[in-house]
């Protein structure tokens, strides 16, 4: 593993571990929507270390590659072994940019129901919001 | 061909659906039109679909390059996979059928939000997709908009309990999402796949599992107990359930269950080596049977009554999937989709009870069968029907519960079993009678309120359960036969 | 004993639905004594069969004292979020306990 792998992974698991820390310590509501996405920010940052390469090109093949590059099956890129040697791992990219719009929307609806909840209750603490007396 | 644009139709469908709806929002009658046709072409869908597999964009199965890639197996999938079979068509059968229901009834009920139907169908999406997708990813994915969806569906109640039970929702989705994402990446790191497919044959190929693939398991299992509403997540999921229209709450119950059913199937396929896999499910799902029992019976209100009875069983169906056999397994998804069934009828009787009694507190309701005789008898036979009564269904799947475990060795268990189904049927044989048989009744009726669509929908229920409960071998041998294809 | 053990739930539960509650009650509570004693028993059996005996007889001695346990389960499952974060932590540390050790002793 390389050392900004190691250093990303660290750091990913110190984001996780603040964000849990968040949502089953902190009693503002607010802080314990940041903690959720904390969580999810660590959670991208393994995925982008898991696809890091030194020195990795972008993973595209361009002109440079393939003068006519129409890619319909994968065996041609065999042919170009500097791509394959050089190129860092594609998919987690793919997934972290999902995975960073399913957060903002998760986000949106948490603070949302945040603003309701603090128009309701004039507090952001979760001891008077959610142990107070349960209305019937 | 054609059959290759259907699949990913159920699927595409609901969504183009769910668009076009939240687009004609506040034209009640565009989107009244809209959602009922929608819904039955949704229905039609996986009825007409071929069994088979889609490839999307055509990448298909291909040579790995083994000594380049480093991958552990000779052949992957390049592109995602959705497989649709017996199974996958039961299951998507009985959800947009139950779909089409619940949005008759939220019509009648006149929620003609475009947005809220738009959210049914999103859900209805999400479900299909889970139960399709062979790629992890894919499926995470669709958990996660199915959560935003159940809540939005929850939030549109528009009350401040169901504004707190959705961001008790959300909060623990997102720690659960970001678990099973975490647990996916870990696992992308090792083998570099994404295909549960593949990834199965790679973790047999590369023998027994290194520590990282132990946590990712961990991980995955935690999304797991979220998205099933097992324990710790049972309160969660019955408060959801409890502050939803009753209607929605059905709908939620059966989504719950259907993805309990998919995420197990993947899970046991994935780390089908992996024998703790299932006793840790096997000990989850037998505290979530026990508790949520227990919860049910203390119950005053018949909503969480019925909320806790849905986790009770979805803990059943969750030890049917733990004891670990083919035959447990397939007995398990079977009770699944017969709960499904006697579940959806008790709650729409509670949305019966809600429009016409405007309260649904045991205490103050009572002399029910004066006017509404035949949805109590619905109700009566409905919890005959899940406290495995016959010639109801649930018998035919509890019965084969009970077989399985005592098979598995697991006699007590089948015991456990028994006792649940008394638990269940006094809880709700409680309540049964507290709103039809007691005398007296501190509110009035809304006489105006008919609830002819409540009685046809709930009459139609009980006979598929009646009929499912006499032929029980034409939903049952397809579930076992695919079961047993999988070697779970 | 049967006596005090109705008078307990005749106290608690005398405003849930006009004493039907009562034997929700018992019923519960015969639940929780079974699953505990199942529970019990599905660990104890893999140990010798005295030790499976005289645990089992343990436990059930130990349950008809501190009944009735409903109350409690019923408090430690309210809609509470402290509570249930509480319980999630606990979970994904007994989860990743369990996979980590990879004991085969469960099976």
């Amino acid at each position: 593993m390389e050392p900004f792998q190691v250093g990303a992974f660290l750091t990913a698991g110190v984001l996780v571990l603040t964000g849990l820390w968040a949502i089953i310590m902190m009693d503002n509501m607010l802080k314990k929507v940041i903690g959720a996405n904390l969580v999810g920010d660590g959670v991208n940052l393994v995925l982008i270390g898991i696809g890091y390469r030194p020195g990795g090109l972008v993973p595209e093949v361009t002109h440079h590659f393939h003068a006519s590059a129409v890619p319909s099956t994968f065996s041609h890129f065999l042919a170009f072994n500097e791509f394959a040697e050089l190129a860092s791992y594609p998919l987690p990219f793919a997934l972290v940019l999902t995975n960073i719009v399913i957060g903002a929307s998760t986000l949106s609806v948490m603070l949302a129901l945040s603003v309701v909840l603090y128009h309701k209750y004039n507090t952001l603490s979760v001891q008077k919001i959610f142990e107070g007396m349960e209305e019937d | 061909m054609f059959n290759s644009t259907l699949i990913p139709l159920m699927v595409v469908f609901p969504l183009i659906a769910a668009i076009l709806v939240n687009f004609l929002h506040q034209k009640d009658r565009s989107v009244k039109t809209i959602a009922i046709i929608s819904s039955i072409v949704a229905v039609i869908i996986p009825l007409i679909t071929l069994y088979g597999v889609h490839l999307f964009s055509g990448h298909i199965r291909t040579e790995s390059f083994p000594e380049m890639s480093k991958l552990l197996i000779p052949d992957v999938y390049m592109g995602i996979v959705y497989s649709y079979g017996p199974l996958q068509k039961i299951l998507l059968a009985l959800l947009t059928v139950m779909t089409v229901f619940v949005i008759f009834l939220s019509l009648n009920r006149k929620l003609i939000s475009g947005v809220y139907v738009a959210m049914i169908f999103i859900s209805l999406a999400s479900v299909s997709a889970i139960i399709l997708a062979d790629d992890f990813f894919n499926f995470f994915v669709f958990t996660e908009v199915l959560t935003v969806a159940q809540a939005a569906l929850v939030i549109a109640v528009k009350e401040t309990k169901s504004h707190k039970a959705a961001f008790k929702y959300m909060i623990f989705g997102t720690v659960s999402g970001g678990s099973i994402l975490l647990g996916i990446a870990l696992l992308l790191g090792i083998y570099g796949l994404l295909n549960m497919t593949d990834l199965s044959n790679a973790i047999i190929a590369g023998g027994a599992l290194p520590p990282i693939a132990l946590t990712a398991v961990a991980l995955i299992t935690v999304g797991w107990l979220y998205e099933s509403g097992l324990f710790p997540f049972h309160i969660v999921k019955s408060n959801m359930y409890e502050n939803a229209t009753p209607e929605a709450a059905a709908l939620l119950q059966l989504q719950s269950k259907f993805v309990l059913v998919a995420m197990s199937i993947a899970l046991l396929r994935i780390f089908s080596g992996y024998t703790l896999l299932k006793s840790v499910m096997l000990g989850f799902a037998i505290f979530t049977v026990v508790i949520g029992s227990v919860m049910a019976l203390q119950q005053t209100e018949l909503r969480k009554l019925l909320s806790f009875v849905a986790v009770g069983q979805a803990g059943l169906v969750a030890m049917g999937i733990g004891l670990g056999t083919s035959f447990s397994i397939s007995a398990g998804i079977f009770h699944a989709i017969n709960d499904v069934l006697s579940m959806a009828i008790l709650f729409f009787v509670a949305g019966y009870i809600l429009d016409s009694y405007k309260t649904t507190k045991l205490d103050q309701l009572g002399d029910g069968l004066q006017k509404a005789p035949l949805i109590g008898l619905i109700m009566f036979l409905a919890t005959l029907a899940i406290s495995g009564v016959p010639p109801f269904n649930s018998y035919q799947s509890e019965f084969r519960l009970i077989q399985a475990a005592v098979q598995a060795g697991y006699a007590e268990l089948g015991i456990l079993i028994i006792l649940l189904s008394i638990a269940t049927f006094v809880a709700i044989i409680k309540a049964f009678y507290m709103i039809f048989m007691k005398p007296g009744t501190n509110v009035k009726p809304d006489l105006a309120i008919r609830g002819r669509m409540h009685k046809t929908i709930i009459v139609i229920l009980i006979v598929m359960c009646l009929f499912i409960g006499l032929f029980p071998h034409l939903v049952y041998d397809p579930i076992y036969n695919v079961i047993v294809a999988l070697g779970v | 004993m049967l006596d005090k053990i109705y008078e307990i739930f005749h106290e608690r539960m005398i405003h849930k639905g006009k004493g039907v509650g009562i034997g929700s009650g018992f019923t519960s509570e015969f639940l929780m004594i079974s699953f505990f004693l199942i529970a019990g028993i599905l660990v104890l059996r893999t140990a010798n069969s005295v030790l499976f005996a005289l645990g089992s007889m343990v436990i059930l001695a130990a349950i008809l004292f501190t009944v009735p346990t409903v109350f409690r389960v019923e408090k430690e499952n309210t809609d509470s979020i402290n509570l249930t974060c509480f319980y999630v932590a606990l979970s994904i540390a007994v989860l990743l306990i369990v996979f980590f050790s990879g004991s085969e002793v469960l099976i």
